[in-house]
């Protein structure tokens, strides 16, 4: 062999042995990718529209039968579209566009409230389609979406029925009660059932919660409601009622199984917070075992009124938007994060800016017994944001408190902050003191 | 016939060697006399008046020169111009006379078949004609007359024909009788044989002093022709003649042989004291010799005799199949010596390389240069690895078994080899895609570590994070790039390997071996092959 020949061959033995460790194999990636602490989902395949996805989320508590680790509720905000998202314990997603004659009935209109209906071991939740004035139910586990008929009609006197729904045990009954907002009431379904009541005249003076015609239509979409034991009497309803141009408040009713009653207002501490309760969230932040009540003042504040609520009270912490922030407030959540004493407060802004990109959107998160700290986290990340952020991306649109439970019976699972933005869902798995996805 | 051999006649004649002898020369060869022979002299005078009769067509005058001549010297061509001379004259039966005398004074001559044919025919044209067939008898039709036949001893010129079939036999005035029915038709005259055209024969005569030399023709390999004195024919072209005598100096002369002429050579040798003569023979018939010196080519083959300058001499004999031989020889001035040369039959073998195609090659005996082939080359017998390379051919491999005195010539086709060019391409296309490949992996490689310093230092990068994508595909088209420049490296590589046709070689066999030979030269051993 003449020597040309020799060197070829030499340089190709050398090339293959130098290229043996650089062979590369590529389900490593897959292996990272399962590892990734954040799982960003996109729409699942028949989904209404890929850019208008996760503008409304809904952590459900996860099924009995450990059949998936978490799932959650993804409904689009400018049509109908909803989703079924289910997590398994390894951290992967997948996703179910919703069907059915129910959701084919509102013609288009979105499904912009929801609440889970806890305890069924299906999962279920409460829907309100306003713009439809409809209420439905959906059972996750057989992925049915029902209409809720109310005994007595309300739409004909009552616009956006629906723009807000919340659960909870108001009555004392066995069974939860569900609670639907409308344009200018609210209607709790004792035990669940289709007769409702609703206040009286007197107490919605009282309790004044009829949203402004001059509101945009956005703040008209979905209002704040929601149930807990927020006063020292017991539970109550708190319905948040933004203003146009006044500031807005947050009204606070008990219920029994005949009547609904005012129990009081917070106003907006300050005469610029219009969007004073366009946001809540109940959590203990204190660790004091009482609820604490979050009220977003988007877009430029937060206020944190420790329970038990005392109607007529001035908040307790204001949390100011940080600087770049633009519609601060407009997500929040409450849940704990760093698996201590006291909940977490994640407060989003769609709108902020990052690194340059307008309305990348973010997260905030807070924590401690005032929300004053921001970085006592297993991980020193105190914003969130989307690691490959774009402008306009609207991140933070939705946040929630995702259930992730690797293996049935699930007990007081650890939660995972869910950030919603029009085209995405973001689950975080390493906020907290561990990873909980199986490895 | 008295042949005057004074050197004195000899010295007189010396420039007046013979008619038509060419070259003929001068007075500084002392040694070319003309023919002291007076008869001699007187048989050429006469001849050549015979001829100068023969050529004006008196035949009749020319054929009592050519007997005069023959009166002088009894050569028996004369006789024969004699005979043509008279068969040219129309008298046959003195033509035949003379075939008949010349074939008794030489009855061996070359040319003694076509004499007697010629004698047969002549005999048929005098025969008498056979007797007529007596037709039916017819009244009043006279019977032919006897005697009106052309007389017996009146033939038939050569080269005229009988009478004509059918033509009147009958005698002038004896018309057939008025009135008689018309005699019947005489039988056909039988037909006579036609003599073929003749001409005279010319005549060499070669002599010398001392006689007894040996005559040779044109050169000595064809060996000798005959000794002096010599008459006869020759053909009617230029031939060399050389005249060898031991003790005596060669002579060469250049002579013209024509069918009218007599060409009288007389050569008178002088003797060479100074020089030796050798005569050289062999167990070897036919080796070529060699004196002194190789480069001036072959002086002639075995048996050798001639004439050499006295002093020491190197002899070469050369024969396939045998050893060269080598000796030295002492030739003495004036004396003559004989060496009889022993040639040992070669111990070894040969392997020889023939073919077109290896033209320009090289033969490789045992990993060793044999010779530039095609050619032949001498090895010891057994068993022996060959090797015929030429550049851009492949290689003939082969292995012979030789044996003593056995050559085995291999016919060989070498076959072109194939272009390494293409697999030089390719293998440069197989490094591009491999270092393609490389370089993709090393991309892939980065943004996997990259993802995985982003994971392990806390940075919340989602699944959806484009370096999964892009890490994915790049590792993935790096393997493929892997693949492909590992299946294009691999074909270079075959084409690296890769050859042609084989060459090929048919392989024959020859035996060299000695068969006993007897000779009018003597004796000795031939070589013959076996096949």
């Amino acid at each position: 062999m003449r020597a040309p020949a020799k060197f070829l061959l030499g340089a190709f033995g050398a090339i293959a042995i130098g290229a043996l460790p650089a062979a590369c194999d590529w389900r490593e990636f897959d292996t990272l990718q399962n590892q990734a602490p954040v799982l960003a989902i996109d729409s699942p395949a028949g989904f209404s529209s890929s850019s208008d996805f996760a503008g409304i989320l809904l952590p459900v508590t996860p099924p009995m039968d450990g059949s998936a680790a978490a799932w959650f509720l993804a409904s689009a905000t400018e049509t109908t579209g909803l989703a079924l998202v289910t997590i398994d314990a390894a951290g992967s997603s997948s996703g179910l566009t919703l069907t059915g004659s129910a959701l084919d009935d509102l013609a288009s209109d979105p499904v912009t409230a929801m609440a889970e209906i806890p305890g069924t071991g299906t999962g279920s939740a409460l829907l309100g389609a306003p713009t439809a004035s409809r209420l439905l139910t959906v059972d996750l586990e057989s992925q049915t979406v029902s209409q809720f008929i109310p005994a007595s009609p309300l739409t004909a006197t009552e616009p956006l029925l629906g723009v807000g729904v919340a659960v909870g045990n108001l009555t004392g009954g066995a069974a939860l009660d569900l609670v639907a907002a409308s344009n200018s009431s609210v209607h709790v379904f004792v035990d669940g059932s289709t007769t409702d009541i609703a206040p009286g005249a007197a107490d919605l003076i009282s309790c004044p919660i009829t949203l402004s015609g001059q509101l945009p239509d956005h703040d008209k979409s979905n209002r704040a409601l929601l149930v807990g034991n927020l006063l020292a009497s017991g539970p109550a309803i708190a319905i948040g009622t933004p203003g146009a141009a006044a500031p807005g408040s947050v009204s606070l009713f008990t219920a029994t199984t005949s009547a609904v009653t005012c129990a009081g207002v917070l106003a907006a501490p300050a005469a610029t917070d219009t969007g004073f309760g366009q946001t809540l969230a109940i959590g203990d932040f204190d660790g004091d075992g009482v609820p604490d009540l979050l009220v977003g003042a988007p877009p430029t504040r937060v206020y944190l009124y420790k329970g038990p609520i005392a109607p007529g009270a001035a908040p307790t912490t204001t949390i100011p938007a940080p600087a770049g922030n633009a519609a601060f407030g407009s997500a929040l959540v409450a849940m704990n994060l760093d698996g201590k004493s006291g909940d977490e407060a994640l407060v989003g802004d769609p709108g902020a800016t990052i690194n340059g990109l307008t309305g990348a959107g973010n997260v905030t998160i807070y924590t401690g017994a005032n929300l004053t700290k921001t970085a006592t986290m297993a991980t020193p990340t105190t914003v969130l944001t989307d690691h490959e952020a774009s402008s306009g991306q609207a991140y933070g649109t939705a946040v929630g408190a995702l259930p992730f439970c690797v293996s049935a019976p699930c007990v007081a699972p650890p939660r995972l902050p869910l950030v919603g933005a029009p085209n995405k869902a973001f689950v975080y798995f390493t906020l907290g003191p561990t990873d909980p996805r199986a490895m | 016939m008295t042949r005057v051999r004074s050197r004195y006649a000899a010295l007189l004649l010396a420039a007046a060697v013979s008619v038509g002898a060419s070259g003929s020369s001068t007075s500084a060869r002392a040694a070319e006399e003309a023919t002291p022979d007076k008869a001699l002299n007187d048989a050429k005078e006469a001849f050549e008046t015979a001829q100068t009769f023969f050529v004006r067509g008196e035949y009749d005058t020319a054929a009592s020169k050519f007997l005069e001549a023959y009166n002088k010297k009894p050569y028996p061509a004369f006789l024969f111009n004699v005979a043509v001379s008279y068969e040219k004259a129309k008298q046959l039966e003195k033509a035949k006379e003379y075939f008949e005398r010349y074939l008794q004074d030489d009855p061996n001559a070359s040319d003694a078949a076509q004499v007697r044919l010629r004698l047969d025919v002549i005999g048929k044209l005098l025969a008498p004609p056979p007797p007529p067939v007596a037709a039916p008898t017819v009244a009043g039709a006279p019977p032919a007359t006897p005697g009106t036949p052309a007389a017996p001893g009146a033939p038939p010129v050569p080269g005229e024909s009988a009478p004509a079939p059918g033509a009147p036999t009958a005698a002038p005035g004896t018309p057939a009788a008025p009135g008689a029915p018309p005699p019947a038709p005489p039988p056909p005259a039988p037909v006579l044989p036609v003599l073929p055209d003749i001409d005279t024969k010319g005549l060499v005569v070669i002599d010398s002093k001392p006689q007894g030399a040996t005559i040779y023709l044109n050169d000595k390999r064809s060996g000798p022709f005959g000794k002096t004195p010599w008459h006869g024919s020759l053909e009617s072209k230029p031939v060399r003649l050389i005249l060898e005598s031991k003790g005596w100096k060669a002579e060469e002369r250049q002579i013209s042989p024509r069918s009218d002429k007599l060409i009288d050579v007389y050569i008178a040798l002088s003797e060479e004291h100074y020089l030796g003569w050798i005569e050289i023979t062999s167990n070897v018939v036919g080796a070529d010799l060699f004196i002194d010196r190789k480069d001036i080519g072959a002086i002639g083959r075995t048996p050798f005799t001639g004439q050499l300058k006295p002093g020491k001499h190197t002899i070469f004999l050369e024969r396939f199949g045998y050893e060269p031989l080598q000796e030295e020889i002492d030739v003495p001035a004036g004396t003559a010596m004989q060496h009889n040369l022993t040639m040992q039959k070669s111990q070894a073998g040969w392997v020889t390389i023939t073919g077109k195609t290896t033209e320009g090659g090289r033969l490789i005996v045992d990993e060793k240069f044999g010779c530039t082939t095609p050619c032949r080359t001498q090895l010891a017998p057994g068993k022996h690895k060959i090797l015929v390379e030429k550049k851009g051919f492949e290689d003939y491999e082969t292995t012979v078994e030789l044996g003593q005195g056995i050559e085995t010539t291999i016919e060989v086709q070498m076959s072109p080899r194939p272009s390494r060019a293409h697999a030089v391409s390719t293998s440069i296309v197989a490094l591009v895609i491999i270092g393609a490949g490389a370089y993709v992996g090393y991309l892939s490689d980065q943004n996997k570590n990259s993802l995985k310093s982003d994971i392990s230092s806390g940075q919340l990068i989602d699944n959806g994070d484009s370096r999964f994508s892009y890490g994915k595909v790049e590792a993935i088209g790096a393997d493929v790039l892997y693949g492909i420049g590992a299946i294009v490296a691999a074909t270079a590589i075959y084409g690296f390997f890769e050859h042609g046709p084989d060459s090929t070689g048919v392989m024959e066999h020859r035996s060299i071996t000695l068969a006993p030979l007897f000779g009018p030269e003597g004796t000795g051993l031939a070589l013959g092959g076996r096949f």
